[in-house]
């Protein structure tokens, strides 16, 4: 599949064409009010690589995106760790806004039961961060080290990473039936809706996360390694 | 074994194969067509909505990556069957995690009864529905209780063998997958009370 965003296009039309790319931007420290700048201008002030921004932008609206050996070679791999950071602290945040909405409908729940649903997404969250330190203490320093030529010799490796990087989804799926199925609590009004919403797009967004992971991180890496 | 027609989709690029299959297929009064698609996730969407017993879908439309399509969609929309359509060379391997095959050069006879005998081997276990059956209840609170399927096996006299594939239709049907979900589910349904729970 071929590049679907250009470089040569404005910010402002590529964020009207799919409004999830807002959730880059930061990410990426681009801000908004950019006026008729194109994509090149934007990531050229910000300091960013138009090939990394442009590649991500990618994988979030186009579920089919993978890029090509060619464009693989043209992303700095210190940039794109710098963006998986700052979507961990991103995630982190989101946890902890669901966690509270979990709080507040726990708090209607009535009997023995209102704290088994929090303490079902504590352990969530507590897998999720478990992940993403050995990402940020183990994987990315690594990346960093091979990156910059040195390291690599301490036996890590990106098949490691490869053969480790789990899949985290399961509970937040069937968190999601349990509240779409299974969970009955008058007068919750549009907290169970908006709770949803929030679960929902955080999956959505984890997954465009392990997306970049498995299929730019992981590439990327392994070239350096040859 | 059920009076229940068997419900199909249909995923194919092909418009005049979807129309072509659904004709024959709803020509035989066994069958039901619910859905067809020229889109993969459309094709998703579906079979996740209207619950299709049998899935034919045109190998060339997997990717690559997901060569595990078949499984997941067995796992995940308890549909019993997934068959191949095929009119172009398909990868032998690929061809081989399919239930059946459906040639386009194949008489509408050689189809029906294709999927059919098909349809007749795999497991009667959705004649019960979306319901959780007494058993799988039972199998359910051991499930809550924290007991492995060994022990879940011991109590109730049966093999691990049948406990796994009691948790199978369970996660099925309820379409939770994590023990501690399960819990949850029941809790919420007082299968099981809070005390009993460590």
């Amino acid at each position: 599949m071929n590049n679907n965003y250009y470089p040569d296009m404005m910010l402002a039309d590529i964020i009207q064409a799919d409004y999830h790319l807002l959730l880059v931007l930061p990410r990426f420290g681009l801000d908004l009010g950019v006026g008729n700048m194109t994509v090149e201008q934007c990531c050229a002030a910000a300091g960013v690589s138009t090939d990394l921004f442009l590649t991500v932008c990618n994988v979030y609206s186009f579920s089919r995106f993978c890029p090509t050996r060619d464009m693989l070679d043209r992303l700095p791999p210190l940039q794109l760790v710098a963006y998986l950071k700052r979507s961990h602290g991103y995630y982190a945040e989101r946890l902890d806004a669901i966690m509270e909405q979990l709080n507040c409908l726990s708090a209607k729940l009535q009997g023995s039961y209102c704290d088994l649903l929090s303490s079902f997404f504590a352990d969530y969250r507590r897998e999720v961060i478990r992940h993403f330190d050995y990402e940020e203490n183990v994987v990315f320093p690594y990346v960093s080290a091979i990156a910059t030529g040195q390291g690599g010799d301490d036996g890590y490796s990106m098949k490691k990473y490869e053969d480790n990087h789990g899949n985290i989804d399961d509970k937040l799926s069937d968190l999601i039936n349990i509240v779409i199925k299974y969970l009955h609590i008058n007068d919750a009004g549009n907290v169970k809706i908006n709770l949803l919403f929030d679960i929902f797009r955080f999956e959505d967004d984890l997954s465009k996360h392990t997306h970049i992971e498995n299929k730019i991180l992981v590439p990327l890496v392994r070239s350096l390694e040859r | 074994m059920s009076s229940r027609k068997t419900k199909v989709l249909i995923a194919d690029y092909s418009a005049v194969i979807c129309a072509g299959l659904r004709e024959v297929l709803q020509a035989s009064a066994q069958f039901e067509v619910v859905g067809q698609t020229d889109d993969l996730q459309q094709a998703d969407i579906l079979s996740s909505t209207r619950h299709p017993d049998l899935v034919l879908v045109n190998p060339q439309m997997l990717d690559s990556r997901k060569r595990s399509f078949v499984d997941r969609l067995v796992s995940d929309t308890g549909c019993s069957a997934v068959a191949a359509i095929v009119y172009q060379f398909v990868d032998p391997d690929v061809l081989k995690s399919f239930h059946a095959v459906v040639n386009i050069t194949d008489s509408e006879e050689q189809i029906v009864r294709k999927l059919q005998q098909r349809m007749q081997q795999s497991s009667p276990d959705h004649a019960d529905g979306n319901e959780l059956t007494v058993r799988e209840k039972d199998i359910l609170v051991s499930i809550a209780r924290g007991m492995t399927n060994k022990e879940i096996a011991d109590t109730h006299s049966i093999s691990v063998h049948t406990v796994i594939s009691h948790r199978k239709n369970i996660v099925r049907k309820t379409g939770i997958r994590s023990v501690s979900g399960l819990t949850i589910y029941a809790v919420l349904n007082n299968l099981i009370d809070m005390k009993e729970i460590d």
